[in-house]
């Protein structure tokens, strides 16, 4: 079930061309358009971990402030949950992380966190138990009588993460969630995202740190210059696209892998060992079937994945 | 209501918070206190001198404190971008921007609270050092601020100061419309813009009536000239005209607050017109529709 669907969304930002005071006189003339989002269309399905890449300026940010009502879309229609955007009941249902996120920094962090969950209506014994939960959840039960002004960034994101978390939503939208986290940091913030599809929740989050996607999205969109190139399963998007086999052979010998060598992309003996390089999967196939026959042992196969840095690459670059 | 109030509270947290609000506070308590030293040097009319100063007193610095604290609560909220996680939590535009303006109201009306006590203690304190046998500096100070105590709950408690918590309150009433021109301001413009434009509102306000005087005496004249000429009144009416009736018309019209302190200092009664408080209140809920429309459809940055 799709909980968050665009059509035909799109934004066009039109900017300042000219913009410049002669003493008193001010000469301003708006006019170049950036097409910040063309024509998205994308469903995400209750409970997936939804990734948002794109390298930069290609419209992650902008998606994300038009679904959470911060911008209005210039054209096309959004729903979240089935509702138009803006929907109260749906609103108190869901949790957002902006990029670089600013908080009211005279606040102390149990503050921040309590206005905010007065914010949902929840009430004040609630509201301590649940802030006092959330400041543990992100490693800032330390930190919970200094004011947001003295927070340092990585800390500025972690209670911007306990904030999008305060309601228990249904839904999470995080715009580059591990952006000024250190590797630690970051796994944490893997781990609570998985924490939270465990929980049943779907995460719509926007990133280009693409490794991190890998190891947590259920489905990626790749956008790239306001445009969507593509949508799918990891799997299915990076599966089409295994594009070589490592193949280590035990009891052969050499006369055995002549019979191959030359279609072989490489070829390494060690310890009795042979490393075979094996561009397609028909070749993979015999040589296992031969190798098996000739009393042969297979050690290891390893289908090489293009890893989804290289397809993203070829993608963008294919534009 | 409940995110309303929310938000209100969270705003006069800022406010307090914020080191330019004592330092409006810190100046206009010492120049209150000041102006009975300075009456000291009159001889006559003291009481009235006191009085009009500590009206105009209050009455400018609460309007200080609502422009310079207030012009830039809105645009602070878009600048930081703290705004944008408010907007996902489900609350309405409107209720953000109404608890914005009534935590500076707040902040207003406190701070008029506070300059309004030292103002009772004060009077209190020189009407209790005129008595002959005061008892010495300490009883009259104490005295002083348990009367001004007293006066602020039972206003007409004493004579000589029955007037003050009237005059106050129709203070109170004029930094509501002034506060929502901030408010208005801030909504779509800058912080230093916006403090012209709440500056200009709030003098053009005081001036009201004078436009409007002004206005009655050029249509006078053209109606004069018309007659004179056998020509419609219409054509005799100057561009000038124009302007000042549109002017009249558009700019608050905070004149009852000057009446008031007249009254109360020549005549030393008060009466409060029932028309002019549902003015202000009227006045004060269409300025703050038409930021609420400004703001409801606004893209933030
Ligand atoms: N407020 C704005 N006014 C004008 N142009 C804008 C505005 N916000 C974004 N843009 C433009 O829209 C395009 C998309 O920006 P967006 O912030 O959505 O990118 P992004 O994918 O989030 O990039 P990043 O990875 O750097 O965060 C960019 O070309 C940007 O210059
Ligand atoms: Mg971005």
């Amino acid at each position: 079930m799709a909980v968050i669907e665009t059509q035909g969304l799109s934004k066009v930002y039109v900017r300042d061309v000219i913009d410049t005071e002669y003493g008193r006189l001010r000469i301003r003339l708006t006019g170049r358009k950036t097409v910040a989002l063309d024509n998205l269309n994308l469903d995400v399905n209750k409970g997936e971990i939804f990734g948002l890449l794109g390298p930069n300026g290609a419209g992650k940010t902008t998606t994300i402030k038009i679904l959470m009502g911060i911008h209005f879309a210039s054209s096309g229609t959004a729903k979240i949950m089935g509702k138009p955007l803006g929907d109260r009941a749906v609103k108190s249902r869901i949790g957002f992380l902006p990029e670089n996120p600013y908080f009211y920094d005279y606040l102390k962090g149990w503050e921040f966190l309590d206005f905010y969950g007065q914010l949902y209506g929840i009430d004040k014994r609630k509201r301590r138990a649940k802030v006092e939960e959330l400041l543990a959840l992100v490693g800032l039960t330390h930190a919970a009588n200094i004011p947001l002004r003295g927070y340092s960034k990585g800390m500025n994101q972690r209670i911007g993460l306990a904030q999008a978390l305060m309601n228990d939503p249904d839904i999470v939208f995080l715009d580059e969630p591990q952006s000024g986290l250190d590797p630690l940091g970051r796994k944490e913030v893997r781990d609570l995202i998985l924490g939270l599809r465990k929980q049943g929740k779907t995460v719509f989050f926007s990133s280009h740190i693409l490794s991190d996607a890998e190891m947590i999205c259920d489905r990626v969109a790749i956008l790239f210059k306001g445009k969507l190139r593509s949508v799918g399963r990891l799997s299915e998007l990076l599966s089409s696209s295994v594009t070589e086999w490592e193949i280590v052979l035990r009891d052969v010998d050499e006369r055995f892998i002549n019979r191959w060598r030359d279609r072989l992309e490489r070829v390494v003996e060690s310890e009795g060992e042979w490393w075979l390089i094996s561009k397609s999967q028909d070749l993979t196939d015999a040589i296992i079937d031969a190798a098996t026959r000739d009393g042969g042992k297979l050690s290891a196969l390893t289908p090489r994945r293009q890893s989804l840095e290289d397809y993203f690459i070829s993608e963008v670059k294919g534009s | 209501m409940k995110e309303i109030v929310a938000i209100a509270l969270n705003t006069f947290k800022e406010a307090i918070r914020n080191r330019i609000l004592y330092f409006i506070l810190v100046f206009a308590v010492i120049l209150i206190l000041l102006s009975g030293v300075l009456s000291e040097l009159t001889y006559t009319d003291r009481g009235k001198i006191i009085l009009s100063f500590g009206f105009t007193a209050i009455n400018v610095f609460a309007a200080a404190i609502a422009v310079f604290v207030g012009v830039s609560l809105v645009y602070n909220e878009l600048e930081k971008r703290t705004i944008y996680t408010i907007v996902s939590k489900p609350i309405g535009r409107w209720q953000f921007l109404l608890g914005k303006y009534f935590g500076l109201l707040l902040t207003v009306w406190v701070n008029i609270i506070i300059m309004t006590l030292v103002f009772l203690v004060m009077i209190h304190y020189y009407i209790g050092m005129a008595a002959t046998d005061h008892g010495g500096w300490f009883t009259v100070v104490g005295k002083a601020i348990g009367r001004a105590a007293v006066t602020f709950v039972w206003w007409p408690a004493f004579k000589e100061t029955a007037v003050i918590m009237p005059v106050i309150l129709v203070t109170m009433l004029e930094m509501m419309m002034v506060t929502a021109f901030a408010v208005l301001f801030s909504s779509f413009s800058t912080p230093v813009l916006s403090m012209m434009f709440t500056v200009m509102l709030f003098v053009a306000g005081r001036l009201n009536e004078d436009i409007t005087r002004f206005c009655v005496t050029l249509y006078d004249r053209a109606l004069a000239a018309a007659l004179e000429k056998h020509t419609s009144i219409d054509a005799q009416l100057s561009p000038a005209y124009h302007f000042a009736d549109w002017a009249a018309h558009i700019t608050p019209n905070l004149g009852a607050f000057h009446k008031v302190v007249e009254q109360a200092v020549f005549e030393q009664k008060v009466t409060l017109w029932p028309w002019s408080i549902a003015y202000g209140f009227l006045y004060t809920i269409a300025v703050l529709a038409l930021a609420i429309m400004i703001f409801q459809r606004r893209n933030f940055k």
